[in-house]
């Protein structure tokens, strides 16, 4: 059986929603890969984990809005 | 009038937002303390990012660590320290709109850009244990996508 490469895919949208994928990563793994990524990205994040996928939505800049 | 508005964008790497800058034909400049614009707040804008409200106070209204110079604008972007982090303000009225015209309604294209360029660097990390850039979707102003794959 072909092992499938471990892929982190990350979308950003038009108004700079980043969406990052990380599949074929076994375990924990995933957190501590897009760890750093989220920090840099400085937004709240949503996640979403199966077995062997991992999603996490960061939605940049929602930390200090005031007034919505 | 004056509209001095901070966008959601947060900025924690000026390298990325100086790359981002660069991206889309504006330019950075480090160490510039004010930024241009209407020159004082006439306090008849209300929207909910209007500057004051988002916890910029009134006597530092132009005033920013870094700015954006915008090519035939004599406003500019001021890049602010709000708590932890910088955020991007600036005058949409008037002048403003050239702004608006090269960088987006809420400096959306810029937020976009810069996004792409701190995933870009934080993903050294990544590169670090193996992963490789495999492909770039897109530019900016439609959905783009970095994918990076080990293995």
């Amino acid at each position: 059986m072909i092992k499938k490469p471990e892929t982190i895919t990350i979308t950003v949208d038009e108004d700079g929603v980043a969406v990052v994928s990380v599949s074929g990563v076994a375990g924990t793994g995933c957190v501590a890969l897009t760890a750093d990524l989220l920090s840099a990205l400085g937004g709240t994040a949503h996640e979403q984990k199966t077995e062997e996928y991992h999603r996490v939505t960061v939605t940049a800049g929602n930390l200090q809005t005031v007034g919505q | 009038m004056s509209h001095v508005t901070v966008v959601k964008t947060v900025v924690r790497d000026l390298t990325a937002l100086e790359d981002a800058c660069r991206d889309l034909g504006v330019e950075l400049v480090r160490g510039q303390t004010t930024y241009g614009w209407y020159g004082r707040s006439v306090g008849d804008f209300n929207a909910a990012n209007e500057a004051t409200r988002m916890g910029v106070p009134v006597d530092q209204l132009g005033k920013c660590e870094h700015a954006v110079k915008v090519p035939d604008s004599v406003y500019e972007v001021g890049v602010v320290r709000l708590g932890d982090d910088y955020r991007l303000v600036f005058d949409g009225w008037g002048p403003g709109e050239r702004i608006v015209e090269t960088l987006g309604s809420d400096l959306k294209r810029l937020g976009q850009a810069y996004t792409i360029r701190a995933a870009q660097a934080a993903m050294k990390t990544c590169e670090n244990k193996g992963f490789r850039p495999v492909q770039v979707v897109g530019r900016v102003g439609e959905p783009m996508q970095l994918v990076y794959q080990r293995g």
